[in-house]
């Protein structure tokens, strides 16, 4: 028995079997990493998702309902590596490409190798440059004050990708340190959202995004805000037993001394 | 084919793609799988990705337009046609690649005087 994923690509609704969602969601992943100076690219993207499903199609004609990894592969080996996409136009800019290895933005993702919830914080601090527990205090102070931290946390859980490969790693852990850095870190992840939220080329496109939306983004951030809620729960009701604790202890010594007084 | 040999082919592919993508194009509307098969059929595409991005480009710089067709089977289909554009492009690429080949050939040539 395999689990399945459904997903919609090209405005069609396909079962995906778990492993050959995991290829299939990387290689869009790292395609729309390799494309990010390209011009147009949420509209090759677009191509690429309507040639994807036109290939899955294809394969499972007639006889399957579900896309299995042989199915993905095929369609990998058919469309080519994701540099393959940008054979053309590397050449054309050579001083783009020079810049990019000269000072590579660091970029931010959820740190897995150094996380107490889900890397958020561990990421962030990772691109701002100051140690991940600076970040965490901030979330824990943001609880008690404004109680703003769980949401912000689990949005940010929601709009940034886990560092999966080495060059994720590299790159979330890069560069220079600056007040900017902090400003483009923002900036940047809103954009993106923004990027993903704002670019229906036409209607169809649109749908599917509200699709997507629906069926993976909206849960995925519902899970990440629960699971965040949890964890923040559990963090202050552990560190409220702690003052308590503290008190009991603190007045039990007074007592003692009060005792002690008395006599 | 030895490795400097094939690189240096891949070269020369990469640049007169967008010369035959208009070719192609020339002959009426095509969509982007056969527009793929076209150029594979004679070498000149190793795999599809390449051209997803050039497409574009040559979109964005009106060379080429696409309208959108239903399929019968699979997802709506992107047509891709040549326009006004595209065709003089297209002519004075064609004159350049001429002048090109003759050039490239005219070294093997003996010269004669």
């Amino acid at each position: 028995m395999v689990e399945t994923r459904n997903i919609s690509l090209g405005g069609l609704l396909f079962h995906v079997e778990l492993p050959a969602y995991t290829v299939l969601r990387d290689y869009l992943s790292d395609l729309r990493q390799v494309l990010r100076s390209a011009e147009g690219r949420e509209e090759v993207l677009q191509e690429v998702e309507h040639r994807l499903a036109e290939l899955f199609t294809q394969f499972t004609a007639g006889n399957r309902s579900v896309v299995t990894l042989v199915d993905v592969e095929k369609a990998k080996t058919q469309l080519g590596e994701p540099n393959a996409f940008r054979e053309l136009t590397d050449e054309e800019e050579p001083e783009k490409k020079k810049n990019q290895q000269g000072d590579q933005k660091r970029r931010v993702f959820r740190d897995p190798d150094d996380s107490v919830i889900a890397g958020v914080a561990a990421g962030l601090a990772h691109r701002v440059g100051v140690d991940p527990i600076l970040v965490r205090a901030l979330f824990i102070l943001l609880l008690i004050g404004p109680g703003i931290g769980p949401l912000l946390y689990a949005i940010l859980w929601a709009i940034t990708p886990r560092a999966k490969s080495a060059s994720d790693r590299l790159a979330m852990k890069g560069d220079p340190v600056t007040l900017d850095a902090i400003k483009e870190t923002v900036e940047d992840q809103l954009n993106k959202a923004k990027d993903e939220f704002e670019n229906p080329e036409s209607g169809r496109r649109l749908r599917a995004w509200w699709r997507h939306f629906i069926s993976d983004t909206l849960p995925r951030f519902l899970k990440a805000f629960i699971r965040t809620l949890g964890w923040f729960l559990i963090g202050a009701s552990l560190l409220l037993l702690l003052l308590i604790g503290a008190l009991v202890l603190s007045g039990l010594i007074t007592g003692h001394w009060n005792f002690q007084f008395m006599f | 084919m030895t490795k400097e040999a094939a690189a240096s082919t891949a070269q020369m592919r990469k640049g007169v793609l967008e010369l035959c993508i208009l070719r192609v194009l020339r002959q009426g509307e095509a969509y982007t799988s056969d527009i793929v098969a076209a150029l594979q059929e004679v070498d000149l595409l190793v795999v599809e990705g390449t051209i997803y991005p050039l497409l574009t480009r040559m979109k964005n710089a009106e060379t080429l337009t696409y309208r959108w067709a239903e399929s019968p089977s699979g997802p709506p289909r992107k047509y891709y046609s040549m326009t006004k554009k595209g065709e003089q492009v297209l002519h004075k690429m064609e004159v350049a690649w001429n002048q090109f080949v003759d050039s490239v050939n005219s070294l093997s040539q003996p010269i004669e005087d």
